[in-house]
């Protein structure tokens, strides 16, 4: 009895150990990074409005009602109406979630083939790693635009597609990044040990190098995930985005916006803040990120 | 100050007019315009053009008692000189008018003949007078001293008999093998479909034989795409339009792909030189940009789109001149008959009985917009707009029985709540009208849903414009939101729209009665005989809105010209003989001192 009290004592020494630990680590991480902090909140709040878009949303973004086309911003309508009468609002919100799935499903599918294509290339090297770097090197030579546009005209237009256009060149992009952070891991002597004891060389990669390159990960998604919520608005802008009539930022600038941006600048400016304001929150967060996670920096904050 | 001209035009349009009445007081009251105009245009004489009446008003336009509505009008008096400034998408990419749609040669080039724009009557041009000796044979007589434009190897030359024949034969793909061209992409030929034979009698003469009497041959001569090359061109090639001479009243002289095309005033033409010394077309990236570049007197002229834009516009420069009408195009709904549930004709009559019109055509133009279902309602021989409203669908005061009704159909067509009807709705990209397209579409689909909830409707913007044409030309769609012009003449835009062989029936709409009857049109040479054939009891237009329904009208849209007031003269046309009659071309438009 009294052996389990002392050892559930120290449980939970440790464990509100640990809480303090992050609580103060967060505090840091607020003190140190005011504007990764805002960042953070963006992201949160597009997170929060994404998830309960149908309780928040104060109309059905698709409602049309002609009588109410281009009212200004007021009282019943937040941000206004567009010519089709639909609440912009409403369409805002519901439009987070096109943002949100684009952003999170873009880095879902970059960054991972692209730690492991970059792991595998720095790991074994030899041809691999030349095929690999080539491969890179062409895809890079393509510009981005274009590259997104072929791909779309490739697959068509659906949300899903527009995830894979833009996480496949990501992916092989990011993989030098990926495969730079690993060469300096891959030669360390930890890593020699681990190989002289016998360790197989999926678990060298998966138990000592992975863990070894987490900041860079993150880093690169934090970072790719405005990056790619913005390349989803040009997408949509060039008419290669989302199906109308459901709403996204970029499809609302390019299809509302512009076609009425004198008679109605409501319309462009909605979309247009938030848009802005997800992409600099999501940058700054991942900046912050960078300084806090990456030892390099460390010294020269 | 705006004039609509539509009430006017009605009543134009719905005279009982014969058709080889119709074409011989034409010719009269053409070669008597065409005359007056030569001599108005003089540089000697006054520098009003003729047949413009000077009137107090910004932008009065209309009957002045003497002259017909939508006459050119002037305040002021027309100086010579200045630069005329318009915005463009882009400049022509292809120079050959017979294989392409070409904007160059409708610039550069003139037509033979003119259709009235608002009798419709056919009127002179480069062709100064024509007979018909039998049903069979038509003769052309080629104006003297039309020349082409100074350059090698025309030279400055006549324009004559051989370059009718050229242009005919060549429309028609005669010369398809010869040139290892497919004949398919001859894209005008139906416009001279029954064309069997042109030969050049004289210099100036040129004679046709038909392979069956035609009602409608004659209006292919007046429409924008048949704007005439002079002979060799072929030769010389396509590729550097600036060495291509055509006879207009203006003259390419500097070609920026992508960035602008000037034109200068020519000399020599034959009604005179024109007004205005140079006409300058620039490539803007939107709608936008356009819009400003009026505001801030970059551009002489502005098309405005949409209501929103004219309200602009006008806010900000209210001394611009505005001139509105009913022009050539309609927006339509277009299914493709092969695809599901469209193939079953109370299906496509549901929804033609469940759109709001009013909701559409408001929501994106503003009242201005006008009625018409299967044909063109300006032609004499079809449905007016008037009563078009009264029909079932249109009717904005019985529209909440007519979706009842519509329900019901497509309940009795086994879609109850739009159950088994699911479709692609494809628009074309781009500004311009493809904006309205694309708002229709939207609208359509809110409309349907309201009453079929579970009809599956995606709406689709193709990726580019050649994409989209690829999609009709293949019917390869399974409906399409778009814009499209009228033929100039009845029988023609049946035929090219519903008959089996039409090239543009898109959406594979055959029925052996519609060919029948437009068939019966196309060879009826009275014009009274032929309007029954559309108008009668069981005749065309009933049949189509109460058996066929191949395709679902929304709207003849309005255009909004707008124009810097310091510039006077400018012609207002209306209906399926607008397009093409570009005040600047007839020499009428000119800056005011």
């Amino acid at each position: 009895m009294a052996t389990a009290t002392v050892s559930q004592q120290i449980e939970y020494n440790r464990s509100a150990g640990a809480v303090s630990k992050r609580l103060r680590s967060a505090s840091r991480f607020v003190r140190r990074q005011p504007l990764g902090t805002f960042g953070m909140l963006v992201i949160i709040v597009l997170v929060t409005v994404a998830a309960l878009a149908n309780v928040i949303a104060p109309f059905d973004p698709l409602a049309q009602a002609q009588r109410s086309a281009l009212q200004a911003p007021g009282a019943e309508h937040f941000a206004g109406t567009d010519q089709f009468g639909r609440d912009v609002f409403s369409r805002l919100i519901y439009g987070a979630r096109v943002s949100l799935y684009v952003g999170i499903g873009a880095v879902f599918f970059a960054v991972i083939p692209a730690t492991i294509v970059g792991i595998l290339s720095a790991y074994f090297g030899g041809w691999f790693e030349y095929l690999v770097q080539r491969l890179v090197d062409a895809v890079q030579a393509i510009p981005g635009l274009i590259l997104l546009i072929v791909i779309m005209s490739v697959l068509g237009v659906s949300l899903p597609n527009i995830v894979i256009a833009l996480a496949l060149p990501a992916s092989i992009s990011e993989s030098r990044i990926m495969r730079s952070a690993t060469v300096s891991i891959a030669s360390s002597d930890y890593v020699d040990a681990a190989r002289a004891l016998g360790a197989h060389d999926i678990r060298i990669m998966f138990r000592h190098i992975l863990p070894n390159i987490m900041s860079t990960i993150i880093i690169v998604a934090s970072l790719g995930f405005g990056r790619f919520i913005l390349a989803e608005s040009t997408l949509s802008f060039l008419g290669y985005g989302i199906a109308p009539p459901a709403p996204s930022w970029g499809g609302m600038l390019a299809a509302e916006g512009r076609a009425y941006m004198f008679a109605a600048p409501w319309l462009l400016w909605a979309p247009a803040v938030a848009l802005s304001l997800v992409v600099f929150g999501a940058n700054m967060f991942g900046d912050a990120l960078r300084d806090e996670l990456d030892p390099r920096l460390r010294g020269s904050r | 100050m705006t004039t609509d001209l539509s009430r006017s035009w009605r009543r134009a349009a719905q005279r009982t007019v014969g058709r080889r009445r119709l074409l011989r007081d034409g010719a009269l009251l053409g070669a008597g315009l065409a005359g007056a105009a030569f001599v108005g245009c003089a540089p000697s004489k006054s520098t009003t053009p003729q047949g413009q009446t000077p009137q107090a008003g910004s932008g009065a336009t209309g009957a002045t008692g003497e002259s017909r509505p939508g006459a050119p009008v002037v305040k002021g008096t027309i100086k010579k000189g200045g630069t005329w400034t318009e915005s463009a998408t882009a400049t022509s990419s292809t120079q050959d008018m017979h294989t392409t749609n070409t904007s160059f040669w409708q610039t550069t080039g003139e037509l033979l003949m003119q259709a009235d724009p608002y009798t419709g009557a056919v009127t002179p041009n480069i062709i100064e007078k024509w007979e018909f000796p039998d049903p069979t044979h038509l003769v052309l007589h080629v104006r003297k001293g039309v020349k082409l434009h100074n350059l090698p190897p025309w030279n400055g030359r006549d324009f004559d008999a051989d370059d009718v024949v050229f242009n005919l034969e060549r429309t028609v793909g005669m010369t398809a093998e010869k040139e290892g061209i497919p004949k398919a992409a001859f894209l005008h030929s139906d416009f001279f479909a029954g064309l069997d034979k042109v030969e050049a009698v004289d210099k100036y003469t040129a004679r046709i034989t038909l392979a069956r009497p035609s009602s409608a041959f004659l209006y292919a001569f007046v429409d924008h795409r048949m704007t005439m090359m002079p002979k060799g061109v072929v030769e010389a090639g396509f590729k550097e339009p600036v060495k291509l001479a055509g006879m207009s009243p203006y003259q390419l002289t500097e070609f920026v792909p992508g960035v602008r095309e000037v034109y200068t005033a020519f000399k020599e033409h034959w009604r005179g030189q024109p007004n205005i010394d140079k006409w300058v077309r620039t490539v803007v990236a939107d709608r936008g940009a356009d819009l400003a570049g009026f505001i801030s007197k970059q551009f002489s002229t502005f098309a405005a789109g949409t209501e929103q834009d004219l309200k602009t516009v006008l806010s900000a420069r209210s001394d611009a001149l505005h001139y509105k009408s009913l022009g050539i195009s309609w927006h339509h709904i277009r299914p493709n008959l092969k695809h599901g549930a469209f193939s079953d004709f109370r299906v496509r009559k549901a929804m033609q009985l469940a759109i709001n019109y009013q909701e559409i055509g408001d929501g994106y133009y503003g009242p201005g917009w006008g009625y018409l279902s299967g044909l063109h309602s300006y032609f004499p021989e079809s449905w007016s707009e008037e009563k078009v409203k009264t029909l079932p669908g249109y009717n904005p005061a019985t529209k909440a029985k007519d979706r009842e009704d519509a329900a019901k159909m497509m309940t009795a067509a086994g879609h109850d709540k739009g159950d088994g009807v699911a479709f692609e709705l494809l628009t074309s990209p781009g500004w311009s009208f493809s904006d309205a397209t694309k708002e229709n579409a939207l609208r359509f689909q809110s409309q349907m849903q309201q009453i079929w909830p579970n009809m599956k409707m995606t709406i689709r913007t193709s990726a580019d414009v050649g994409s989209f044409a690829k999609a009709q030309a293949d019917r390869n769609f399974q409906a399409v939101s778009y814009a499209i012009g009228s033929s100039r003449d009845v029988g023609s835009d049946a035929f090219a729209q519903y008959h089996t062989k039409g090239v543009r029936n898109y959406g594979s709409f055959s029925n052996p009665e519609a060919d029948a009857m437009i068939e019966k049109a196309l060879a009826t040479l009275d014009a009274n005989e032929r309007k029954q054939i559309f108008q009668g009891s069981g005749g065309f237009m009933e049949k189509f809105s109460n058996e066929w329904m191949p395709m679902i009208m929304l709207n003849l849209y309005p255009t909004n010209t707008l124009i810097q007031p310091n510039i006077q003269g400018y012609e207002q046309v209306v209906g399926p003989w607008s397009a093409g009659r570009i005040s600047n071309l007839r020499g009428t438009l000119g800056f005011v001192s």
